[in-house]
Order: C-alpha cells, then structure tokens, then sequence
C-alpha cells in the first residue's frame, strides 16, 4: 500500500480509506448502481442505509472486488481494488449479506481455515481465533460442526471470520439482519469496540435505528442514487421538519381545548401531536393549562426528526412502507425523542 | 523458490484440503465420482463379454481418472457458489489461478489413489504384461489433470450440479464411446472408417493410448509422444477457458 505524502492537511484530516469514482454498475438494461461517488476516511464508522434492492450490496461488492464495475472505480487506502487485488484484500475483512461458513466443519475449523488464506502464522491464528470465539460467544461450541449452528450463530461465525487477519477495514452487509435481540446486540458492540480501536466500518443496513446508532456518518441510497450523505443529525436538521410535543392527558381533553396552546394538533391513540417552532414555551404553556384545566399530565415528550423521516423524505417511501418493509426494528420504532 | 510461490502453493492446499474435507463425502462426488464410473465398465463388460483383459484394465483405468477427475472439479464450484463460501475465497488475498488449482489439486487427490487402488487390486489377477509402472503413473497423473480441467472448464460459472452435469455427461458418454475406452479404435469405426478421425479429435483417445501402452508395453513412441503432448496442450487450453469463465462471473 502506498502511503500518500505526509503533509499538514493530512494531519488534520485522517486518510481516506474508502473512496467511490464515479461507481457505477448496470446488468443489461437494469442500473443497480449509478454514478455513485464518496468518501470514508480512516476511523470512521459509515452507514449506507438504503430498502431493499436499493443498491446497497451491488455497493459494497464493487468496493471489495467481488464484482467488476461497469464505470468508475473503488480505491481502498489509496489502492485500485481492480488493479491491486491482493494487496487490497489483504486489509479488507469482508462479512457478506449470506454467512459464508463452511457448514461442514467446526467453528475452530473455519477459523483456521480463514487464517491461512490470510496468510497468518498457526501460533498467531491459534491465539486469535481463540480470542474471538471467547468474544463472539462461541468458544464453548468450537468443536461443533457450524451446520448445528443458529442464524446468528452462524452471522456471529463469519463476523470472527472475517477479523481473523486484523483488517484494517471491515465491510459488513446487513450485518445483523435477521438476527435474535442477543447476536444482534453482540455484533453492534463488537463492531463498536473494534471501531474504536481505529478500524474502519462499512456497513450496509436497512434499519434506520441501526444506521443512526452506530455510525458517524450515513449515505442514503435509493434506486441506485446516492441522496444523502452526512451526519446522521445534520441530516435530521436538513430536511426542515417541524418539532412537536407529545402529551397524554387524563381526562382526555378535546382538540378545541388544546388549540389555546397551539393551533396544528393531530391526536393520535390517547396522545396528542402538538406541532410547533418552540417546545419549551409550548410545554410551560401545557402544564399551565392542564394545572388550571385539573387535567394530569400522564406523559408528554418532545419530538425531533428522526433518521426515519429523512429516509422516508429522501427514498420516497410513506411510514407504511417502512414499516411493512421492516425497515426499522420495534424498539427503534418512531420519531427521535428528547 | 520464491516466497510468493511458495505461498501461493501452500494456499492452493490448504483449499484443497478443506475440499477434501468438505467435499468429497457429498452424493453427487460419490455418485458421479466412483459409483457411475464403475457400473458404466460393469454394463458395458455384461454387453460385450468378447473386449480383451487389457482393454478391460485400461477402460475402468481411463474410467476411474476420468470420472473421478471431472467430477470433483464440477461438483465444488457450483456447491461453493450456491453457499456463498466462493466469496471467501474471492475476497482472500489469492490469485484466481491459485484458487482454480487448488480446486483442480482436490480432484487430483480423490482420482489418483483411487485409480491406482483399483489397478493394484484388478492387477495381480490379470497379469502384469509389459507394465512400465513409472509410465503408467505419469499416464495416469496426466490423465487425471487433464479430467480436473475438463470437469473446471465445465463448472467455472454454474450456479448449481445438476447444471453442470446434464451437459458434461452429454459430453462424457460421447468420448468415452468414442475414444475407445473399451475396444480398439478401429473396430468401433469398423462399418465407418471415414469417421476414425473423430476419436483423433476427442483429448480421451490420447489419455486411453497413454494408459494403454504404460499397462500392455510401448508399441509406438511418437504416438505416446503425441498423447502426452495433446493431453499438456489440452489441459492447459481448458485451465485457461475455465480461468475466462470464472472471472467473466465478477462482471
């Protein structure tokens, strides 16, 4: 890998680990990614959120060189992945959107097996695979073939796979799509710890809490177009949605007695909506009048855009989609909350 | 030797190991590997109980490399691509022609010792004639590697077994009927000498001379000049068209 040239702006700004040329990826007539152009710099954790079908995977296959581009080229720490497939792949981990396990052998068996594709010494790759099995909670099952293994045993697997070579830049695909509340809590906090240590992430998702919990920085694809790309609140601010109250009130007032505080109300269940420019001056004003009124106050929160409506915003998709699509998960569901 | 040569060995068995160790116990290898190969010699001597002792050790010889050698090639890519796993080894720091030989390198390691087992157990009774063991096993390898490829060419871009082996058997069952495996070439283009040169045509009849006069004694030595060389040329023009296919599958 060439290093680049050490200058002052460098020393500011971290290397860019992952770069997209004006990527592009057409089968036959059928555009899957077009034109598609960004940026991850070293230490960055980067979300490519995106429904289903939105390009995404074809994405990430074009950056770790799975699959040839039809335009345009992806450079990993400086390196064409067409040009110097080797050196790249030997810094890249990649966990595909299908754990790719031997099913056949053991879990220890894989691990090795992956360490010497890589290249790293038996007491090394000893050493590691122990590590990560004790860290992905699999070291007690070593010794069972991975075909007795559960879903997120197996994403589990292939995550430890992957890190078996120390990359120094991992690409996940849907990395816990599909997975029990446990996997996926141990994966985020793997890949959170191991973000911290300075590896770079990549990670593809369509769950929106996903996306908005762990990355630092969020690209939002759709139909093969990259529509955003920012801070995941910087996003939230820029699409301009209003803030709201919400509040549960006992007994339930009507809308006409709310409208003293404000005007654009929307009840929805036993809570109320209450839209407007300043939350502070609208909630002193409800606990005003639900004092005066005798009314008890069961519960009110202040509501901010979420990463869900600039999705929704962005991707064209309406609420109902997204929530049909599985798009976000039960605990994630909803507006941001203050 | 170099360090990168030396690496990109060790990578070529340490796919081919964990081939061995994945592969080799599936139905379809077991199948189409050492069952199909058998019965077809077992059928065709119940049919013509007049072939000679050494065409019946040279046909289940030329049998046994072919189809264990094709198989095993044809039968890993397509499980591999269908599980995934072929992905891993994409992405893992080796080149493509390592990877296709460490694969060629696992049908190599299940048809050779099978070939010579069964020719250390058939030949003590059939007599040994002019043998030439270290030509033989050259014949044999030969022969082998050259299956490997055919059987990678075949399977570098399928999705799926059974769309590997449909036309592979087409093409099998035509050179082994062609080639002669079983019988000499002239008598099978007796009533069409005109058509002789198909079988001249067909990579087999080179590997089947090649295994015919390492086991009966060397009757002509430039034709099993010829054969060696055919079968290399040959082996070499399907590693690469199997190369072509494999990477065609990333774009």
């Amino acid at each position: 890998m060439h290093s680049g040239s050490a200058g002052k702006a460098e020393a500011v700004e971290p290397r860019v680990a992952i770069e997209a040329r004006n990527l592009t990826k057409r089968y036959g007539e059928f555009t899957a990614v077009n034109n598609l152009n960004l940026k991850v710099h070293e230490g960055e954790f980067f979300g490519l959120l995106g429904p289903n079908g939105a390009g995404k995977t074809t994405t990430v296959k074009m950056l770790t060189g799975l699959t040839k581009p039809t335009e345009g080229e992806a450079l990993i720490m400086g390196a064409n992945i067409m040009e110097r497939p080797i050196d790249v792949k030997r810094i890249i981990g990649v966990v595909p959107e299908v754990s790719n396990i031997y099913v056949e052998m053991t879990a220890w068996e894989n691990l090795i097996f992956a360490a010497e594709l890589y290249d790293v010494s038996r007491d090394e790759a000893f050493e590691r695979a122990k590590t990560l099995l004790e860290v992905f909670g699999l070291y007690e099952r070593r010794h069972d073939k991975a075909a007795n293994f559960s879903k997120g045993m197996r994403r589990r697997l292939a995550i430890a796979m992957a890190l078996i070579h120390n990359p120094r830049v991992l690409f996940l695909d849907e990395p816990t799509s599909g997975l029990d509340v446990q996997s996926t809590r141990n994966i985020r906090e793997v890949v959170r710890r191991l973000n911290r240590d300075g590896v770079t992430v990549f990670m593809t998702t369509h769950f929106i809490d996903e996306a908005d919990n762990l990355c630092s920085r969020v690209g939002i694809i759709n139909k093969g177009q990259l529509v955003a790309l920012d801070t995941p609140e910087k996003l939230k601010q820029a699409i301009g949605e209003r803030l709201s109250v919400e509040v549960s009130l006992q007994p339930m007032p009507s809308m006409e007695e709310l409208k003293e505080v404000a005007n654009d109300i929307m009840k929805t269940g036993d809570k109320f909506i209450i839209y407007t420019e300043n939350p502070s001056t609208t909630l002193s004003e409800l606990v005003k009048l639900a004092s005066m009124k005798g009314w008890n106050i069961v519960s009110v929160r202040t509501l901010t855009p979420s990463l869900e409506d600039v999705f929704v915003k962005l991707t064209g998709l309406t609420a109902v989609d997204v929530e049909r699509l599985e798009l976000i998960r039960p605990s994630g569901r909803g507006r941001g909350r203050e | 030797m170099s360090k990168g040569l030396s690496l990109n060995l060790k990578k070529m068995f340490v796919i081919a190991a964990k081939d061995i160790k994945t592969y080799y116990g599936k139905p379809p290898s077991l199948f189409y590997g050492i069952v199909l190969p058998f019965a077809l010699f077992g059928a065709f001597l119940a049919g013509r109980p007049c072939v000679t002792e050494e065409y019946r050790v040279v046909g289940v010889t030329v049998l046994s490399t072919f189809f264990g050698g094709t198989t095993i090639a044809a039968v890993i890519l397509p499980l591999e691509r269908r599980s995934g796993t072929i992905d891993r080894l994409i992405l893992a720091p080796i080149s493509f022609k390592t990877l296709l030989l460490g694969k060629s390198l696992a049908g190599f390691t299940f048809s050779f010792p099978i070939t010579l087992l069964v020719l250390s157990i058939i030949l003590p009774f059939t007599g040994f004639w002019n043998l030439n063991p270290l030509l033989l096993v050259i014949s044999i390898a030969l022969s082998v590697i050259f299956s490997c490829a055919f059987g990678l060419a075949f399977s570098a871009s399928a999705n799926d077994v059974a769309d590997v082996m449909w036309p592979m058997n087409f093409v099998r069952f035509f050179m082994i009927f062609f080639s002669g495996v079983f019988m000499p070439i002239d008598e099978i283009y007796l009533f069409m000498p005109s058509l002789k040169f198909i079988a001249y045509l067909l990579p087999l009849t080179y590997s089947v001379d090649a295994v015919y006069q390492s086991i009966v004694g060397i009757n002509d030595v430039v034709m099993l000049t010829v054969d060696f060389t055919v079968l290399i040329a040959v082996t070499i023009g399907l590693y690469y068209v199997a190369y072509r296919r494999f990477v065609k599958t990333l774009t």
